[in-house]
């Protein structure tokens, strides 16, 4: 199978299992304090947030566990990187709200609005920069 | 990824199926040879100092995006809070590398700074003054001002680059040069006697080195702690840096990582050449925002 096609019939199979939902109206992502960057062990952001930083954390318990992120912040990101640390290895990027692009991520098993690679269970530490 | 932006990929990943080849499996593109990548976009595999993903993109991850969406932002929430845009200046800090964020680590840095994870950088990156509290009103107005970057400029194009990015680390963390040079690494850090030394020298510092105070409610270690530099720590650093160095892990990683992305890359070339070309597009919103607004 190609890359495309393989990709394209993953993204299928994932869209028909979980039916890209959209995070519930009663998701409370905004239990992320303003100035924080968090993390939740479950998607869409349940409850209060399982990790929460205001510069950077080295994620223990909830490492390789986390499955919907925010960043209020007031930097200008925060990255969440897959390797503990927060110094080098892949990391995904959460603009501050007033940059646009993407802030938060209910579902992070489909990617992030800039990746199709499935996040989830994946972030060690969350740095702002 | 939000539910509308995934429904908008596996549309347009449908109508592609249907117009190309019918999702039945044959193929839409032609594969190269990772020789024959580098050939192609002129990629010195001996010489050059940035992966693949990174040189031939030059708009992936550019801090150009970044600051042309902190202009918008500026002018957007002007008479709700005093929001501060720095201009990037090209060029890597002693710290980190300017395109890729990556941290930068030897022992002129261990000398100075030790694990520069317990200790505030001098630029942290701010756009709203610590002093400030965000009230909901600032969040929302910010939240607004975002949508109205989104729809001047579009939303960035990662995704290929990323996965080609992506590729490269995948390859590296299981490439047997890399993991030679990680067991050279922590033979030669054995001597310190640290209880919990990692596996590898992407993972230092250790729990242990964290002090039990950086330990928050949730049981995570806090970093950016504005710890003195302790003789120990100093010790460990420079002992850290210099192992990895006489390992060569950076240089056998960075290699790893090469190849795994001109792989990558080859195995879906016209994918590559459309994300180029995309990008390209995208960046032309991003400069016409900072000709005007920087």
């Amino acid at each position: 199978m190609t890359r495309k096609t393989r990709t394209a019939t993953i993204l299928i199979a994932g869209a028909l299992a979980v039916g890209l939902t959209a995070a519930p109206a009663s998701a409370l992502w905004s239990d992320c304090p303003s100035g924080y960057a968090c993390v939740w062990t479950s998607t869409s952001y349940p409850g209060s947030p399982n990790a929460k930083t205001a510069s950077l954390s080295n994620l223990a318990d909830v490492s390789n566990r986390g499955n919907s992120i925010v960043n209020n912040g007031k930097t200008s990101v925060a990255r969440y990187y897959d390797l503990a640390g927060c110094s080098t290895g892949s990391y995904i990027v959460m603009n501050n709200p007033a940059r646009g692009g993407q802030s938060r991520d209910p579902l992070l098993s489909n990617g992030t609005d800039a990746t199709t690679a499935n996040w989830a269970n994946k972030i060690s530490c969350v740095k702002f920069s | 990824m939000t539910g509308s932006r995934a429904w908008a990929r596996v549309g347009m990943l449908l109508a592609l199926c249907i117009t190309a080849s019918g999702c039945g499996g044959s193929t839409v593109t032609t594969p190269l040879t990772p020789a024959e990548v580098a050939e192609r976009y002129g990629y010195n595999t001996a010489t050059s100092t940035m992966t693949p993903a990174y040189a031939l993109v030059p708009e992936y991850r550019n801090p150009l995006d970044g600051y042309a969406r902190d202009l918008l932002a500026r002018e957007c929430l002007q008479g709700v809070v005093d929001y501060q845009v720095v201009r990037p200046v090209p060029g890597d800090t002693e710290l980190e590398e300017f395109r890729t964020g990556q941290a930068i680590f030897n022992e002129g840095v261990a000398l100075r700074f030790g694990y520069p994870i317990f200790r505030a950088p001098a630029t942290n990156g701010l756009v709203v003054d610590e002093s400030v509290t965000m009230t909901e009103d600032i969040l929302t107005a910010m939240k607004d001002c975002g949508k109205a970057a989104d729809k001047r400029l579009g939303l960035i194009p990662d995704n290929i680059p990323f996965l080609i990015e992506s590729a490269g680390w995948e390859a590296a963390a299981t490439d047997p040069l890399v993991m030679s040079a990680a067991s050279a690494w922590k033979a030669c850090m054995a001597p310190l006697g640290i209880a919990d030394l990692p596996e590898v020298p992407d993972l230092m510092p250790p729990p242990s080195m964290f002090p039990r105070w950086a330990v928050d409610e949730d049981g995570n270690y806090q970093g950016y702690l504005d710890l003195a530099l302790t003789d120990k720590e100093r010790d460990v650093a420079v002992a850290d840096a210099r192992c990895r160095g006489e390992a060569h892990y950076d240089e056998v990683r960075f290699k790893a990582r090469v190849v795994g992305e001109l792989q990558a890359i080859a195995a879906d070339p016209e994918g590559f050449e459309a994300a180029r070309t995309e990008f390209a597009d995208y960046f032309q919103g991003i400069s016409e925002v900072i000709s005007a607004l920087g």
